[in-house]
């Protein structure tokens, strides 16, 4: 008994403790006390504009809210449900998953138009609405005249063979720290006995952990570090615009494709106007709209087609195992094992 | 009394059946219809049970002890296909010795457990919904000490809603064409339950008005009562039809007798007699025997062709000698009024019919005695006989004096005459009798009035 109570006593001040940093916010439409629709989101506010943007031409009555947050911290929120929500999107598959199958997301019932391919969508609650190919950014000056690697294993050699070039010049996400790097590196794990290979390989050469992609390309982009694994495709294809020492390679043996999903949460205080959203992003005017004018691909994005290695997350109970805690426990071990040498 | 009993509140055999068969399809295809679902409901839980058994085992098979300290790597695949089908939530706990390891620590079951082998299934209630679990102990040593392992994987019902509503809609589908198959089924079968019914109807209604025949047609043997039945009223109706046709007759033979002798008395007396009132007397006593005995001779005639008209007795005859010897019966009649008969055929004289001769003679004797008798004086009666290929026809045409009150259709009643001819003696009886003795043939008969004022009567005979 008194363990329960301590537990619950634990449980309740780190649930509490765990405030929301929000890191951005943009309003769209009628300013408003209390925005008509409120979004919760971790996809960066300059990526998800011009949707945002669209919706509020074709709504224009509409007073939207958009907040930035990291993804662990949109998970808590939700479970929490302190701050009312009406829409979380999120590019954590994996704790969305677990958001919807523990109950925490609503049922929206969308028209048949709006239906994306069945591993996009997990019943009528959690909605997948675009998909980035998740990839590795390297130092173009560096890599001019030297042949890029061009899958995992073309990866492992070319690290045993340049250790001295490479030397803490190499960076990925710190797995502890991003929801979406976790998601990554988990993936990794479970598609190719490799991973654990590559991870060793990139521990030998104190690899940079960042929890954002952010930082990692602008090091790229200056030289400092000369290769960025896991990289969203989305910000480096954006990046590399204006930054011209960017290159984004995407792996012939594997491209996962991330899946940001959308829900809504229990505690929404506007459904309709979540539901309208949701349905303006999926329909075939938001698809297409997503795969033309923004940087990420659209559900039934021809790249799909055209090339066997985009490989998408699937959406489905699989993703809960990795947030198991007895399972994200040796995980990590494992990963700080192989990466702090 | 026939109309009273047709408006009796009606029950139709057929209707009937028909209700009671489809009623009894109906049942039967609920029967189907539950029976199956309950099956299939059986073999999808079962289906469930055994894909949670399977989750449950490779489960299992990922616990490990490391320094005393058990571990579990959840199987990524496994999730993933649980979910796979109806995209169910799913919730695991692991404990061990008691003590919360992992998964979802408010899952409260506190047992029972099956082992590996064969899990034990049931049914929880979580959070809003029902979830079907498997539940298992499973027992490992470490450091020589057992330890008791609890594993339970719950797993919500979309999967059986899913996979039985798909199941289902075709099972509503076959279910309704099994349906439509046994009512059409039921109709066929009234139809063809009811069928001798009607067509021993319809053999009864073909009948002639006055046939009365025993019924011979074959029927089921549930109504060969009902037609002994009828067969018996039949022959009681034709005893007691018999008797007075051989009553009148008889009655009509009495009469003629004793009328006979009283006109020769009569004329014997007019004879004698020297008062003009005395024989004016006299004469309208001949008239009235003369009309009695007409009416009886036709009363006869009529019950005799009753009587045939029961059993024709059929033979082969030549038509234009029949037409020809009745007509040179007719002619001394014909010579008192000056009236002449024209008559032509384009019949050969072997040309033969097969039919009632007696009949035959009855109808065209009393169509010629009505023609010479409703003649204008010192005209012609024509006699036509044609063939063609459907058929013999007679035609007798004749000049009418007057007309007046001539309605062709109604003259077919008994007794019923002209107004305008109450001089001319009759009974009314001749076209009714001609009518009979024609239907008893199978012969049609027409008579119109022509233009000018001419009557035509057509006799028109089978082949
Ligand atoms: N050939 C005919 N010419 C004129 N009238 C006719 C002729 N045949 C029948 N009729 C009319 O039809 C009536 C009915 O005829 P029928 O049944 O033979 O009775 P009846 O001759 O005894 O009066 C006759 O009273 C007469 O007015
Ligand atoms: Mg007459």
């Amino acid at each position: 008994m008194r363990y329960i109570i301590i537990t619950l006593l634990i449980f309740f001040i780190t649930a509490t403790s765990h405030a929301l940093v929000i890191e951005d916010v943009r309003t769209y439409g009628p300013q408003k006390e209390t925005a008509d629709l409120r979004i919760l989101s971790s996809t960066d506010i300059d990526v998800f504009d011009p949707v945002l943007t669209a919706y509020s031409g074709a709504f224009p009555t509409v007073s939207l809210e958009y907040v930035l947050s990291n993804t662990s911290d949109i998970y808590q929120e939700v479970r929490d449900g302190e701050k009312p929500f009406d829409l979380v999107m999120s590019s954590a598959m994996d704790l969305q998953m677990k958001l919807a199958n523990d109950g925490f997301a609503k049922s929206v019932s969308l028209a048949e138009t709006s239906q994306g391919p069945d591993w996009s969508q997990w019943q009528n609650k959690l909605f997948g609405f675009s998909l980035e190919p998740i990839g590795m950014v390297v130092s173009k000056s560096y890599f001019n005249n030297i042949k890029a690697p061009k899958s995992r294993r073309d990866l492992i050699s070319f690290l045993r063979a340049n250790q001295d070039d490479l030397r803490g010049k190499i960076v990925t996400y710190d797995v502890t720290q991003s929801g979406a790097g976790f998601l990554f590196a988990t993936q990794d794990a479970r598609q190719s006995d490799s991973y654990w290979r590559m991870a060793e390989v990139m521990g030998s050469l104190n690899t940079g952990l960042f929890s954002g992609s952010g930082e990692m390309l602008d090091a790229v982009n200056t030289g400092e570090i000369l290769l960025a694994y896991n990289i969203i495709g989305s910000y480096a294809q954006k990046r590399s615009r204006e930054q011209d020492n960017l290159l984004v390679i995407y792996p012939q043996d594997y491209t996962h494709m991330l899946l940001r999903t959308a829900l809504v949460p229990r505690g929404t205080q506007n459904f309709e106007a979540a539901r309208n959203f949701l349905t303006f992003l999926l329909n075939d005017v938001g698809q297409n709209f997503i795969e033309k004018r923004t940087d990420m691909l659209s559900l039934q994005s021809e790249v799909l087609n055209r090339n066997r290695q985009f490989k998408p997350i699937r959406l489905d109970t699989g993703l809960l195992v990795y947030l198991d805690r007895l399972k994200k426990q040796r995980f990590l071990e494992e990963w700080k094992e192989a990466l702090f040498q | 009394m026939i109309r009273k009993l047709m408006t009796f509140k009606t029950t139709s055999i057929r209707n009937r059946l028909l209700v009671q068969l489809g009623l009894v399809a109906f049942v039967i295809s609920l029967f189907l219809f539950v029976v199956v679902r309950l099956a299939l409901v059986q073999a999808v839980t079962a289906t469930q049970d055994r894909l949670l058994a399977a989750a449950v085992s490779s489960v299992v098979d990922k616990i490990y002890v490391v320094d005393n300290i058990v571990s579990l790597d959840l199987p990524y695949d496994t999730f993933s296909l649980l979910g796979a089908i109806g995209e169910d939530r799913i919730f695991y706990q692991v404990k061990d010795d008691g003590k919360f390891l992992t998964g979802y620590e408010d899952l409260s079951y506190e047992g029972p457990f099956g082992d590996l082998q064969e899990p034990i299934f049931t049914n929880i209630d979580y959070l809003d919904e029902t979830f079907r679990a498997a539940s298992i102990e499973n027992i490992i040593f470490a450091e020589n000490q057992a330890r008791r392992l609890t594993i339970i994987i719950a797993q919500s019902q979309n999967f059986q809603a899913t996979v039985l509503t798909k199941i289902s809609t075709n099972l509503i589908f076959v279910t309704f064409i099994f349906l439509i198959i046994a009512i059409l089924f039921a109709f066929l079968t009234a139809n063809l339950t009811i069928k001798p019914i009607g067509s021993f109807a319809d053999d009864v209604k073909m009948r002639g008005p006055s046939d009365l025949r025993k019924v011979s047609s074959e029927v089921p043997s549930e109504l060969i009562p009902l037609v002994h039945s009828l067969n018996g009223f039949i022959s009681r109706f034709r005893t007691a039809l018999r008797q007075t046709e051989t009553f009148i007759a008889e009655a009509a033979h009495h009469i003629r007798t004793p009328l006979s002798v009283v006109k020769s008395e009569s004329e014997l007396a007019l004879r004698k007699s020297k008062t003009p009132e005395n024989r004016e007397h006299l004469r309208n006593i001949i008239r009235s025997v003369d009309q009695t005995n007409r009416s009886a001779t036709q009363l006869l005639d009529h019950a005799m062709v009753l009587y045939r008209a029961e059993r024709p007795e059929k033979q082969k005859f030549s038509v234009r000698q029949a037409v020809e010897d009745l007509i040179n019966q007719f002619r001394p009649a014909a010579d008192l009024r000056d009236l002449g008969i024209a008559f032509s055929s384009n019949l050969e004289q072997k040309q033969q019919v097969h039919l009632d001769r007696t009949l035959l003679e009855t109808s065209l004797r009393n169509l010629l005695d009505n023609a010479l008798k409703y003649a204008v004086a010192e005209s012609t009666v024509s006699v036509d006989l044609i063939q063609d290929k459907k058929q013999i026809t007679v035609i007798i045409t004749n000049d009418a004096a007057n007309l007046k009150g001539f309605n062709a259709s109604q003259m077919f009643q008994k007794f019923k005459r002209g107004i305008e001819n109450k001089d001319v003696i009759g009974s009314g009886l001749g076209l009714s009798i001609v009518l009979e003795a024609a239907n008893a043939i199978n012969a049609t008969i027409k008579v119109k009035k022509l233009k000018g004022k001419s009557v035509c009567a057509t006799l028109s005979l089978p082949y």
